[in-house]
């Protein structure tokens, strides 16, 4: 992966797909207040797109690539429990996003 | 932490994701003010006690952006000015906090970004009082600031 498509991919997925994932409480009922930003975290990052649409658009074609993609299709899995506020589903949608995040920030910094 | 009773956090930014965080997350701790570019921001900054900035401005239009492209270009491009509109935009929190600090505004700083920390150095060297956190994490936001107050 080059400097650039690294350094892209944190910023345009890793950065805001995570917000919500990383700031929710981690007990308790998932608040019903933050679901509106965590679909938008997911599903509609800054410029409209999905994290997933996203990520294939910027993401090489790496071997490395695919846990990645892997959990940002299973985010999209989740989108309608997730919309309705199933405290499962999005617990479930925040982890998955914290790795995609993590990984992301990874790759950006061994990039460097 | 601050001499305000409420403080007051100035958010600078080219959309309002970073808007809706601080109002969902910062808004026991600061009122929350908003802005989108450099001549907002150096409205704004009067009265306020800390700054969120956004680093890459790519969704602000040309005619908002902080910078000479043309003067870019010539310095850093060889010319090319395309590459030279896209360094200002990339680099704009940065510009906008260099304009801030050269109309005497010093309040703390915080960018979400993760820089590399030879650059963050650098930009606290340039900048006073700047600090990071590589995520839009509110608790290390807030322990940043204070650690800057």
């Amino acid at each position: 992966m080059t400097r650039d498509e690294a350094t892209r991919l944190a910023h345009d997925v890793g950065k805001y797909v995570a917000r919500i994932a990383r700031n929710a409480p981690a007990e308790g009922p998932f608040p019903a207040a933050l679901v509106p930003m965590l679909v938008k975290d997911l599903y509609a990052l800054p410029g409209g797109k999905r994290a997933s649409e996203r990520f294939v658009e910027l993401a090489p074609d790496e071997v490395a690539m695919a846990p990645l993609h892997a959990a940002l299709t299973e985010i999209d899995a989740l989108e309608e429990r997730v919309r309705a506020g199933d405290d499962e589903a999005c617990r479930r949608a925040c982890v998955r996003a914290l790795e995609v995040e993590a990984a992301l920030r990874a790759y950006a910094r061994e990039a460097r | 932490m601050y001499d305000a009773v409420v403080p007051r956090l100035l958010v600078i930014e080219d959309g309002n994701e970073y808007e809706e965080f601080a109002t969902l997350f910062l808004a026991d701790r600061f009122e929350v003010v908003a802005v989108h570019s450099a001549a907002e921001a150096l409205e704004a900054a009067p009265g306020t006690d800390a700054m969120l900035i956004d680093l890459r401005f790519e969704r602000a239009r040309d005619e908002d952006l902080l910078g000479d492209a043309g003067e870019a270009a010539a310095r850093l491009f060889a010319g090319d000015l395309e590459r030279a509109r896209r360094w200002l935009k990339e680099q704009q929190g940065t510009l906008i906090l260099g304009a801030l600090r050269e109309a005497g505004h010093d309040q703390p700083a915080v960018f979400v970004h993760d820089f590399p920390p030879r650059r963050l150095a650098n930009l606290a060297r340039l900048y006073g009082r700047v600090g990071a956190v590589p995520t839009f994490d509110a608790a290390a936001i807030v322990r940043t600031l204070e650690s800057l107050a």
